[in-house]
């Protein structure tokens, strides 16, 4: 999921994006996110979530093998 | 520095919390706060505000300007005890470790936090 163009984002969108995490995860489907500055890295930072979430800096990264 | 005082009251519905957020833009700004200060303010603030979300009864939220910083205060219903409220006042404490609940004039409670400008 690319989120380059989030301007802001709260605990509300994070429990969207965990929820779906979750979903994914009984799926044997996968999530990840790409970030790489500014406020919604930091929030990511703040709650943690950048420990549960594969975060990349590019689509390209989070593509790749 | 005088402290300069600004309130506002918005309608309690989450589509108003970007109001809010904007408030707080504003008066940081004023004080030529950084853009990480006002992104963490912004942050500290809806999640605060979305706490005090409570059918019937707008949101107030107060800011002073101080020398140490901006003084922001938010007026609460109860403590927000629900699983989410507590994650929001841990984000806020995350980023504002002074972030504390004082009583407020009529009963009610009032989270409140130092936001230094940076």
């Amino acid at each position: 999921m690319d989120l380059e163009d989030v301007g802001f984002i709260d605990s509300s969108g994070l429990g969207v994006l965990v929820q779906g995490k979750k979903q994914l995860d009984e799926a044997d489907g996968e999530i990840a996110l790409v970030v790489h500055d500014g406020p919604t890295l930091r929030v990511l930072a703040i709650t943690g979530l950048d420990k549960v979430f594969r975060v990349h800096a590019s689509v390209e990264d989070a593509l790749g093998p | 520095m005088s402290a300069n005082r600004f309130r506002v009251e918005i309608p309690p519905h989450p589509e108003y919390l970007g109001t809010a957020r904007a408030f707080v833009s504003a008066v940081a700004r004023g004080v030529e706060a950084s853009e990480e200060s006002v992104a963490d303010l912004n942050l500290a603030v809806s999640e605060a505000c979305a706490i005090a979300l409570s059918p019937g009864e707008p949101v107030r939220i107060r800011v002073s300007t101080l020398e140490a910083g901006l003084e922001v205060a938010v007026d609460l219903r109860d403590a927000g005890n629900e699983t989410d409220d507590v994650e929001r006042r841990d984000i806020i404490t995350s980023l504002f470790p002074d972030a504390a609940l004082v009583p407020g004039a009529d009963g009610s409670l009032v989270l409140t936090f130092v936001a230094p400008m940076g």
